[in-house]
């Protein structure tokens, strides 16, 4: 068999997590994967992260939670959520029956909290990688707060960090002037891996009661309305940090997730399309692979970064 | 709580005709749409082939045939005005079977219908499946004015005695149909023989909820929430419950009142 012809090495290795292809999916856009499963079989995927857990249950923000924006949706859940000893006694079972990588993304009220969580997840049988919220815009207390800052960033990582022998990626906010500052801080504080972006904040009003369209007033915003700012982090991030980068916001599709590649991205993660079309990231996987045959590339470690500039 | 298979179909629009004011029933073949189907469940469809609108619509299923499902919808918005475009032929993307649907014991006997408007929609696969039952019906229905009151024949002629309201009088008593309902549900025992079903606007089964506990009669209204999954992983629809905020999509949308907290709009902030 003629070499270029076989089938392109989609495996790739993120914060030492091997994966059998670049395409996961994005925490909140998933539950804890019972409900997807119904759907297809979710080994088919390179890693599946679940909703953000925290120390205790979460009861979540009063509805209404989400609305529709042109071409993407506004969320403001306010990470309700089981509580990480319900996940691991609950959950983690039936996702240890997965043949695919599993991220916990947790989220705390304090540093230390988010130690906590780190640590209860450490012994856990079937968690392979630790997502650190630091970036949730639906919270009063935690969240988007440490994402914001230099030093809370930089602090939230190194309890967490002493807390688990894990994996751990660190979950950007684009809620920021420089997310390459935040970037750095993770990194200097032993970060093994970015993740970004979480979501923008945004706002929309029903003119008719005059009132917002959340209860809470502003929200998350997602999809493909915030591609090109994600794209344009991702771009910005991965060139001054020297950690695999997953990138998400807006993709869709395997074009959308193979320009996230291009621009520094070891791998994709899907949200909001989970909703609108839940096989997309298994014909992302496809098209990724019938991209790189087209190209003539071997591997797809071969498209991280390989986007061509003009020198300025 | 049982969950059957879900899954994602390409059906086929087989008729799409209008049967009252800007409302419509669509016939879909779609022959791998898994026949486990309950009447109270709901598909989620795509109104759109790009990102505008961008999010699926949720609808109950009208009716389940071998092979067909059925939807009676209103057109309110651009979703469902994209729905009233589909021909003969034309493909639709829906996934479901969705949700708990009712729940028909064996013991049933006697079942009080209450639908408010676009509420009829679930009630013709419920009135087969009670009729199949040996369950006797009695529907109290109400909407706007009379051309809102959709399928009026087909339901008595499947047995079902009717008691009508309407706001401006057009046809049966003027008023809501909570007013009639109350009238006409004097003292009634509790049992299982007896149960009422509702759907509606959600003032319309709140109050009929409160009706039923205080009689300690059985009780299930199938609500609505805005959506964005429609399959319990977003944690976007959820509803004020004696056991905290639960999915509509998932946990309902069909809720014993008994467990509604229908006094409260919501739960305390943590
Ligand atoms: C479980 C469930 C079952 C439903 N079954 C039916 C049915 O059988 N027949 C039917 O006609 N409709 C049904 N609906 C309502 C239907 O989903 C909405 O009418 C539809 O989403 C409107 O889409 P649109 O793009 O046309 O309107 P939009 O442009 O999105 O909105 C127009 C108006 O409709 C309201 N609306 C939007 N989405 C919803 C929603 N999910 N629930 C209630 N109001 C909404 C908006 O607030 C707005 O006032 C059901 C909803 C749920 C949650
Ligand atoms: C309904 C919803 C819930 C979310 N919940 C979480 C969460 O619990 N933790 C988290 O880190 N990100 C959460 N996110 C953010 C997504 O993981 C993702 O970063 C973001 O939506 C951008 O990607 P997308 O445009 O593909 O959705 C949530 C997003 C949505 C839409
Ligand atoms: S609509 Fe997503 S959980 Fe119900």
């Amino acid at each position: 068999m003629n070499v270029s012809k076989s089938a392109p090495e989609l495996s790739v290795e993120i914060a030492g997590i091997r994966m059998k292809n670049p395409v996961l999916t994005a925490s909140g856009t998933f539950g804890y994967g019972e409900e997807m499963a119904q759907i297809y079989d979710l080994s088919q995927l390179g890693a599946l992260t679940v909703k953000g857990l925290s120390l205790r249950p979460q009861t979540g923000n009063r509805p209404p939670r989400i609305c529709e924006t042109p071409a993407g949706m506004l969320n403001s859940i306010g990470l309700q959520n089981i509580g990480v000893e319900a996940f691991v006694r609950d959950k983690l079972p039936f996702l240890r029956r997965i043949d695919t990588r599993v991220l916990a993304n947790i989220y705390g009220h304090s540093a230390e909290e988010y130690a906590a969580v780190a640590g209860i997840l450490d012994g856990a049988d079937g968690v392979d990688g630790i997502e650190l919220n630091i970036s949730c815009p639906n919270v009063k207390k935690g969240g988007m707060a440490f994402g914001t800052d230099r030093a809370e960033t930089g602090r939230v990582v190194r309890l967490a960090r002493k807390a688990t022998g894990l994996p751990l990626i660190v979950k950007l906010s684009p809620n920021v002037t420089d997310i390459t500052e935040i970037a750095r801080a993770a990194e200097g504080e032993g970060a093994d891996a970015l993740s970004l972006i979480n979501t923008l904040l945004g706002m929309a009003v029903d003119i008719d009661r005059k009132k917002p369209r959340l209860s809470r007033g502003v929200g998350g915003l997602s999809g493909p309305a915030i591609r090109p700012v994600a794209l344009r982090m991702v771009y910005q991030v991965s060139r001054v940090t020297e950690l695999p980068v997953i990138g998400m916001g807006g993709i869709v599709c395997a074009e959308d997730a193979i320009a996230f590649l291009l621009v520094g991205a070891s791998a994709v993660s899907v949200g909001t399309a989970n909703f609108v079309d839940p096989l997309c990231p298994l014909e992302m996987i496809t098209g990724i692979e019938a991209y790189l045959k087209e190209h003539g590339h071997t591997r797809v470690q071969e498209l991280v970064g390989a986007l061509e500039m003009e020198q300025v | 709580m049982s969950f059957f298979p879900i899954r994602q179909v390409t059906a086929r629009v087989t008729g799409n005709d209008p049967v009252g004011e800007a409302t419509f029933r669509l016939i879909l073949s779609a022959t791998d749409f898994p026949p486990t189907a309950a009447p109270g469940q709901f598909v989620m469809l795509r109104t759109s082939a790009g990102a505008d609108p961008m999010l699926r619509r949720a609808f109950s299923l009208h009716d389940r045939q071998e092979g067909s499902l059925e939807i009676l919808y209103k057109v309110v918005g651009r979703g469902t005005a994209w729905m009233a475009q589909r021909r003969t032929g034309d493909a639709i993307d829906l996934i479901g079977p969705l949700g708990q649907g009712f729940a028909i014991a064996p013991t049933l006997r006697t079942a009080l219908l209450v639908a408010g408007g676009m509420g009829i929609a679930p009630f013709r696969f419920l009135i087969r499946s009670l009729r199949a039952a040996g369950v006797d019906m009695l529907l109290f229905y109400g909407a706007r004015t009379e051309r809102d009151l959709l399928e009026l024949a087909e339901m008595e002629a499947a047995g079902v005695s009717l008691l009508l309201a309407t706001e401006d009088g057009s046809r049966g008593e003027r008023g809501r149909i909570t007013e009639l309902f109350q009238q006409h549900f004097r003292k009634v025992e509790p049992s299982e023989a007896f149960k009422i079903f509702a759907c509606g606007p959600h003032e319309m089964l709140y109050e009929v909820g409160r009706i039923a506990r205080g009689q300690a009669i059985a009780c299930e209204v199938s609500l609505e929430s805005h959506m964005a999954c429609g399959l319990g992983t977003c944690m976007g629809c959820v509803i004020a419950t004696e056991d905290g905020y639960q999915r509509v999509c998932r946990e309902g949308p069909v809720f014993s009142a008994q467990r509604l907290l229908l006094d409260e709009i919501s739960l305390a902030q943590d």
